[in-house]
């Protein structure tokens, strides 16, 4: 086995518009229901045939704001990570009663967009009014790492931190990232996560790149993982932070994990477009089986997929055959592709493979799946599956970035 | 930290863009020269703006296009990402060797191609139709540049961008070391690229952090900082490989470091605590004492309250050597880069260790004696032997990180 002591993932917190906590996300799961709404589009930005939904935090935000923390200030991205962390990692975000200064506490967030809404304010302002009128406290949230330095504000922790960008493959970079500060010994705990929000004018924008799923042919928009009707992906916003830890120094009598990271990585497709996919099967499939091999597994050994696809029709081609390619001499295990209901980039994805692995989330009952020939596989439509002991996640990225990790479910 | 001993790691290859144009020559004759790297902004309109100055660089979109090769969809900052980058990849002796290597690619950044977004948003929000130009987007994400230096060159390990304000170029050279290190790559590009945006200019000008002047870090009667604009690239490989090929190592990366303030989500701490430890981690990481460093490149902004906790930091690392350590601080001559800032200060803290010579840091005034330790003001630079320079990051949410170079045959 892998010579590395393991990586725990011992907390858990996530917000999104599948619930605020782990019970109501894995309802939603099971259920198969994706409380999407209908994305404003007053301002004429989108397409007239183009996407109508998002997966968006609506509602009172006091529904998932831990309590005694003040946000005021914060851009959504900053609200979302903070309640997620908050969740992961309970009792050292109380204002009231600030706890000590942890310098081997570390933040390693990821984001692909930043805080769009408080960046296009600025430029409103900008517009609007000269620039005379920028806000200074819209200016401070708009940076790619409010939300991690928020995270490190409230959590008050003075270990390393990182907000890493590799597009959809970001939460995958995330996690691989802390896992290697903690096994270097630069942190005894991480907070590893995602958070993103969705504006109009990003849901706009996304959709007139084609990336995101619409009504055709008189069928409902929805993303379709794998799907033979797929056609782009269900947008999300929301965080997932996970708590790390190593089990080398770990305290005695901590909270029981959810499952251990045993390995990951992250590589490159250069045949990908700028906002495309590409054709690297050979590339991507050699490094998937090389971290296999790091971590002394061979597919057999893998007992479930949690596949990253989303729904994208180039996308989805290319994720299977890689997973074709890997497993061309062993039969593929199940297939769980869970975006069908998180979507894309809120986070609840990398929450929902964690579950997955963590055998607390065993599939979703499938009624119209239509698998596409072209393919090869299609993911599990008769749930519950087994609980795995070992679970690959992987983390497809349009314009190159792809990642994978690998967990293992701790023995009973 | 690791017990066994730490595999050499070397810089093979440097390339940038600045002010003063396309290569690492132009930046250091440039930093050695009394011509002003920071002058008028002519990028856009400046009116409303209290700074009307900038480290701008003044190649144009054509000059970059044809220097650069890429696709017609390039944005100013991927631009420079690709001219830095074939220029560290020539100096390193890789052009053409690369396919069979694996390489990574670790780039800092904070706007990318934010100045195309913007003048895309705005010809959006004014037609009210949407359909304007969305292929400009493409090069919007931070992620960007780094992305297109790996398409270019066929990189097939890890593409990561860190994008932690002003500390992330420094941050992506730590990830680069390690990648190095651990085996992962062959071959590291650790980089970085931004250009001026309205929004930032906007931004700071409203944070009151901009002083109408060139910025004056360390001086006492300093009153802000001055933005710029550039890209570079640090090629960076194992010790033993470059040996291997009969390559040239430039510099050792000893070792990087970083810390998180969590302390204000602008200001830096005010006694420096997430800069000293960041200094500290470098040190255990490159293992090294504090009196291994030579000099310092500071993350020197030239604001009030940077300089102030970035020099209390450095006293507390230096006890014995508070007025003497030389300080160097590049943002005087091109302007602060932001994101990128730490991998054109890492190139300068090399080129530094190469010439055996610390560029000055321009403008007069007196240096603040709450401020600085011996600051490098001579015309022309000074001549010192020298073995490592320390080059220092802060940024906005607290962060900060620290990178230990040193030449090639230290220690």
């Amino acid at each position: 086995m892998n010579s590395n002591p393991p990586i725990l993932i011992v907390g858990l917190g996530t917000v999104s518009s599948l619930g605020s906590d782990t019970e109501s996300l894995l309802k939603h799961l099971h259920s198969g229901e994706t409380p999407a709404h209908t994305m404003d589009r007053s301002n004429g930005w989108h397409r007239a045939r183009g996407a109508r939904l998002a997966a968006l935090l609506r509602g009172p935000e006091s529904a998932w704001r831990p309590s005694g923390i003040a946000m005021r200030r914060f851009s959504r991205p900053s609200r979302f990570a903070v309640a997620a962390a908050a969740r992961a990692l309970p009792g050292r975000a109380a204002a009231h009663d600030p706890v000590a200064h942890d310098p081997d506490l570390g933040v390693s967030m990821a984001t692909m967009f930043g805080p769009s809404l408080f960046t296009q304010s600025i430029m409103d302002q900008t517009l609007d009014h000269g620039p005379s009128a920028v806000s200074p406290t819209l200016f401070t949230e708009c940076v790619a790492n409010a939300a991690a330095a928020q995270v490190s504000l409230v959590m008050r922790a003075r270990g390393p931190n990182f907000t890493l960008l590799a597009r959809e493959a970001g939460p995958a970079c995330a996690v691989i990232q802390a896992m290697d500060l903690l096994r270097r010994g630069r942190a005894t705990r991480m907070l590893a996560g995602v958070a993103e929000e969705i504006t109009p004018f990003l849901h706009s924008r996304l959709d007139r790149f084609g990336a995101l799923a619409r009504p055709a042919s008189g069928r409902a928009e929805k993303a379709r993982p794998f799907g033979r009707r797929r056609n782009g992906v269900l947008a999300a916003e929301g965080a997932t932070v996970l708590l790390m830890e190593s089990a080398a120094s770990r305290p005695s009598g901590g909270m029981p994990p959810l499952a251990a990271v045993i390995g990951g990585r992250m590589a490159f497709d250069p045949t990908s477009t700028r906002s495309g996919w590409g054709q690297g099967i050979e590339t991507l499939g050699k490094a998937l089986t090389g971290l296999l091999e790091q971590c002394h597994l061979s597919p057999d050994s893998i007992d479930l997929i949690v596949s990253g696809a989303g729904g994208s029709h180039h996308g989805d081609l290319l994720e299977a055959r890689i997973l074709r390619h890997v497993w061309r001499r062993s039969p593929l295990p199940p297939i769980l592709a869970p975006k069908a209901m998180t979507g894309e980039f809120g986070g609840a994805f990398l929450a929902a493979a964690v579950l997955a692995a963590a055998g607390l989330y065993r599939g979703t009952p499938t009624q119209d799946f239509e698998p596409d020939p072209e393919l090869g596989l299609a993911p599990c439509l008769d749930p519950p599956l087994d609980p795995p002991r070992r679970t690959l996640i992987t983390a497809p990225a349009s314009g190159g970035p792809y990642g994978w990790l690998i967990l293992e479910r701790p023995a009973p | 930290m690791t017990a066994e001993p730490a595999i050499p790691i070397v810089v093979s290859g440097l390339g940038c863009v600045s002010t003063w144009g396309v290569g690492t020559e132009s930046l250091w004759q440039g930093l050695l020269s009394p011509r002003p790297g920071i002058t008028g902004l002519s990028r856009f309109d400046s009116r409303g703006y209290a700074a009307k100055i900038a480290g701008e660089c003044r190649e144009t979109l054509e000059s970059l296009r044809h220097r650069a090769g890429g696709d017609g969809d390039a944005s100013r900052a991927d631009l420079f990402a690709l001219c830095a980058a074939r220029e560290a990849v020539a100096q390193a002796g890789l052009d053409g060797r690369l396919s069979s290597l694996n390489v990574g690619v670790y780039f800092g950044g904070s706007t990318a191609g934010l100045a195309e977004g913007e003048g895309h948003y705005a010809s959006v929000r004014s037609s009210r139709r949407g359909h304007s130009s969305i292929r400009v987007l493409s090069s919007h994400p931070v992620s960007s540049p780094g992305e297109v230096v790996a398409r270019i060159f066929g990189a097939t390990g890890p593409v990561i961008t860190v994008s932690s304000a002003c500390a992330s170029g420094t941050l992506a050279l730590g990830l680069a070391l390690e990648a190095l290190r651990s085996g992962e790559v062959d071959v590291a590009f650790a980089g970085g690229s931004d250009s001026l945006t309205r929004t930032t200019f906007g931004g700071f000008n409203a944070l009151q952090a901009v002083d109408t002047r060139p910025c004056r870090p360390f001086r006492a009667d300093r009153a802000g900082l001055s933005l710029g604009e550039g890209g570079a690239v640090l090629v960076l490989e194992r010790q033993e490989s470059v040996e291997a090929r009969g390559g040239q190592s430039l510099a050792r990366l000893l070792g990087a470091g970083n810390a998180a303030d969590a302390h204000h989500m602008t200001a830096p701490h005010p006694e420096g605590e997430g800069a000293l430890i960041a200094m500290q981690d470098c040190l255990r990481d490159a293992r090294s004492e504090a009196e291994d460093v030579d000099f310092v490149n500071a993350h020197g902004t030239g604001t009030l309250l940077n300089d102030q906790a970035e020099f209390k930091a450095l006293r507390k690392l230096f006890p014995d050597r508070t007025r003497s350590i030389p300080v160097v601080a590049t943002k005087a001559s091109i302007g602060h880069l932001l994101g990128s800032a730490g991998v054109i200060e890492a190139v300068v803290t090399v080129l530094c260790l190469q010439h055996q010579r610390l560029h000055p840091v321009p403008r007069g005034g007196p240096v603040d004696p709450e401020a600085s330790g011996d600051l490098v003001q001579e015309r022309g630079g000074r001549r010192l032997e020298l073995r490592t320079g320390l080059s220092l990051s802060l940024g906005f949410g607290g962060s900060n990180a620290a990178a230990l170079f040193s030449l090639p045959s230290f220690p």
